[in-house]
């Protein structure tokens, strides 16, 4: 027997009802297909919108970082400023994995410049991204790489350096914001000078070269930061000048600063001392003063004397010499030697007002220094030229210029006298300024000679150097505060040119409020506290800057030699 | 018929082959000038490298630093005028062995030959430089160590141990004749059984180097005073 099982017959849909459904799959067929077409033509369009409006990937970051800016080089090539990639650490607190704790403990192991509660901060904080660390070593980078945490990234950003750190700081200057001003821009010294030039796409391929040397500058900071603490002084300063180019060769103020770290710096050490401070520079005013009577014939003859047996009454003012020196009467030689503000004055009053301001205009102590840096002072310019004001102005009180108008003033004493702006940029060989005769070839002649012989004789004894026949003059000038001159602080300075017999460099050094040691005497003057940081300078880096020490040569002194009475005793250079 | 094909055919495949040409020529372009601008990344990069490389070396090597260590470790002090001489002729003046002479650098004596050298070590600085070559003899040893000998005499001396060791030179040994002495600035120092280059690994300046800088450095500065 055969069983037939039939599978039932389905109940067919009818015809209508099959169109439909063809349709509404066709209606969703298309709508998908217009989706997708949507997607192309947006992919499409942005394509196109970034093609024609969009640059490429990276140019606007190297355009707008005001951190890729030139270099700043010393005049044998050295860089002092640079821009490099450094490794900054960022931490994106939202990804991190690990227990925040014990990871901010381990930062703070391996990064002591903060504790594991400020990086606990950091790993805790709502934001998407903040920075832990600029300016990291590679070694440390990979330290912390090896903490394993993905939250903490790590990229290469560009960064101002200044590999010196604090030398010549305040001659570069720094870049960074300021309280009204967020922009990155140069702030002092060369880097604010020559901002355009140096963030200049265009122009920052090519290094800005500078006068300075930076063998010299690291020399003066050197001695000059020595002597500052030795002698506990607020302030100091000091310049080497090439006499023939006005190039600076070294530009120091000390307190200074680290231009890589400005957090906590003072407006103390930003203030650069050379050429925004002024004093009154004492009897370093002395040379040019006489300088200015030999070039006016008002002194023909150096063996012509002065009274110098007593204080000089003008008016109601008493000009004193100091207790040490001879009460005689002194001739143009000994005047300096000896440093007598008596006859300085007397020869001052016969030169008269006109004469002195002359020279003083036209060593430029009329206006602000002459150099790039936008940080300049003018000088105090005596409101009323009395009687008293030319003779005070001759050893150098009543006028305050900054030390770089004192070095140029000296440069132009010894070079032929020829006055140059001073400049911080390099000078190619050749193409100095012409500059402007201010005394004559004989005046120069006859100052190399004094100040040869005020280092050999008098007061600067501690500011030569074996060999490099250094001339010089030192000066003690009084600070005038509230209430008149301050006998206890001074201003020690030494301006000092060598080698005498064909000056190049000009050194001047100046030490602010120094205070006695046991070595000194407890004497605050210049002979013994500037005087002998110029010495040490020049000692050691005459022979870099090209001068060969040779004890066999010297400028020919033997004429005014005569001329200046020992005495009995030698009487000790207590004096300015 | 058929010929037609194949011809309709080669014209195809040459169309493709030269299309193929076509093609291929900007596709090499493209990858050269990919692997130039490769390059170049890399050198910018290498660039980088070597500046940021610079710049450490010159942090870490500030001048303030050097003169740091200076003043802790080394203390040298600036040449003073007596140490420079004007020209030529004052350097072939200068006589090292006088009393107040001028100091060398370092001094180092000939090293003791073998035992068939029989050279006694000399001393002396005397410039040697006739006399050297031939000082495997005692005798030229002999000769020029007495500097108060005229010069005449002495050159009469070497010449006969010149002969006397043109006679003797078949028995000589093969080992070339040392220089009687020298002074470490001119001449590179005899290599020592430690190995100094070895321990350039190790130390630039080993021990020893700087411990002469520093003796050196405070006996200038003693005779200075």
């Amino acid at each position: 027997m055969t069983t037939f099982v039939a599978r039932p017959v389905p109940a067919r849909r009818g015809n209508e009802q099959r169109h439909a459904l063809v349709a509404v799959a066709h209606v969703r067929l298309m709508m998908l297909m217009l989706l997708i077409m949507a997607g192309f033509l947006l992919v499409i369009g942005r394509i196109a919108i970034l093609g024609i409006l969009g640059t490429p990937a990276g140019a606007a970051n190297l355009a707008v970082n005001p951190q890729v800016r030139g270099d700043i080089l010393d005049r044998n090539g050295q860089p002092l400023a640079r821009t490099i990639d450094a490794w900054t650490i960022g931490v994106r607190p939202a990804q991190l994995l690990g227990d925040r704790q014990a990871l901010a403990d381990s930062l703070a192991r391996i990064m002591p410049g903060h504790d594991s509660s400020w990086y606990l901060q950091r790993l805790t904080m709502r934001g998407k991204f903040t920075y832990l660390d600029k300016h990291a070593s590679p070694d440390l980078v990979n330290q912390i790489h090896a903490l394993g945490e993905p939250g903490i990234v790590f990229a290469r950003e560009p960064e101002r350096l200044y590999p010196q750190s604090t030398m010549a700081a305040h001659v570069l200057g720094y870049i960074g914001p300021t309280a009204t001003d967020a922009h990155i821009a140069g702030r002092a010294g060369i880097e604010r000078a020559f901002d355009e030039r140096l963030s200049d796409p265009r122009r920052r391929g090519e290094p800005i070269s500078l006068s300075i040397d930076a063998r010299v500058q690291a020399a003066m900071e050197s001695e000059l930061g020595r002597a500052m603490t030795n002698f506990k002084a607020k302030a100091a300063t000091g310049v080497v000048l090439d006499v023939h180019t006005g190039e600076i060769i070294s530009m120091v103020s000390l307190p200074v600063y680290n231009p890589n770290k400005l957090t906590g710096t003072s407006s103390d050490a930003l203030r650069n001392n050379v050429t925004q401070s002024v004093y009154e520079l004492g009897s370093t005013f002395k040379p040019i003063a006489i300088a200015a009577a030999i070039n006016d014939g008002v002194i023909t003859d150096m063996t012509r004397r002065f009274d110098a047996t007593k204080p000089l009454k003008v008016g109601r003012f008493t000009i004193h010499d100091d207790r040490g020196d001879p009460k005689r009467w002194l001739n143009i030689p000994e005047t300096l030697v000896y440093s007598s503000n008596v006859v300085t004055a007397q020869i001052a009053d016969r030169m008269g007002k006109d004469r002195m301001a002359a020279m003083f205009t036209a060593l430029g102590f009329g206006e602000r220094p002459a150099t790039e840096l936008r940080e300049r002072a003018g000088p105090i310019w005596p409101r009323y030229w009395g009687r008293t004001t030319v003779m005070t102005t001759a050893y150098g009180h009543g006028i305050a210029v900054t030390p770089l108008h004192l070095a140029n003033a000296y440069a132009t004493l010894v070079n032929g006298g020829i006055y140059r702006p001073t400049t911080l940029l390099k000078v190619a060989p050749g193409a100095a300024p012409k500059g402007r005769r201010v005394l004559t070839e004989a005046t120069s002649a006859r100052m190399r000679q004094l100040l040869r012989l005020v280092v050999l004789l008098g007061t600067g004894r501690k500011g030569d150097a074996v060999g490099y026949r250094v001339g010089g003059k030192t000066g003690t000038g009084e600070i005038a505060g509230a209430g008149g001159y301050s006998r206890s602080k001074n201003v020690s300075t030494f301006a000092a040119a060598f080698p005498m017999d064909a000056p190049r460099y000009v050194v001047v050094a100046m030490l602010d409020s120094p205070n006695g040691t046991k070595e000194t005497y407890g004497l605050t003057t210049a002979a013994w506290n500037a005087a002998p940081v110029v010495g040490r300078v020049i000692s050691r880096t005459g022979a870099l800057l090209g001068v060969t020490p040779d004890t066999s040569r010297d400028i020919d002194v033997s004429q005014l030699l005569p001329l200046v009475w020992t005495g009995e005793k030698k009487p000790v250079p207590t004096a300015e | 018929m058929l010929g037609l094909a194949w011809k309709s055919l080669g014209w195809f495949l040459a169309s493709v082959a030269v299309a193929l040409g076509f093609l291929l020529v900007p596709l090499q372009v493209a990858a050269e000038r990919k692997k130039l601008d490769r390059t170049v990344v890399e050198i910018a990069r290498a660039e980088r490298e070597i500046r940021a490389l610079e710049t450490e070396f010159d942090t870490r090597a500030s001048l303030a630093q050097l003169d740091k260590w200076n003043a802790e470790k080394l203390g040298l002090v600036a040449p003073s005028a007596g140490q420079f001489v004007a020209d030529e002729a004052a350097l072939a003046a200068l006589e090292p062995s006088a009393p107040n002479g001028p100091q060398l650098a370092s001094f180092v004596p000939l090293a003791p030959l073998s035992a068939e050298g029989q050279v006694a070590p000399v001393t002396t600085a005397v410039t040697t430089t006739k006399a050297a070559p031939v000082a495997a003899a005692p005798l030229a040893v002999a000769a020029v160590t007495t500097t108060a000998t005229p010069v005449a005499r002495v050159q009469n001396a070497v010449v006969p141990t010149r002969a006397l060791i043109a006679k003797a030179k078949p028995t000589t040994t093969s080992r070339p004749a040392a220089p009687v002495a020298r002074t470490a600035m001119a001449a590179v120092a005899p290599p020592k059984p430690r190995a100094a280059v070895a321990m350039l690994d190790r130390a630039l300046l080993d021990d020893s180097m700087i411990g002469d800088l520093r003796s050196g450095a405070r006996a200038e500065s003693r005779s200075r005073r």
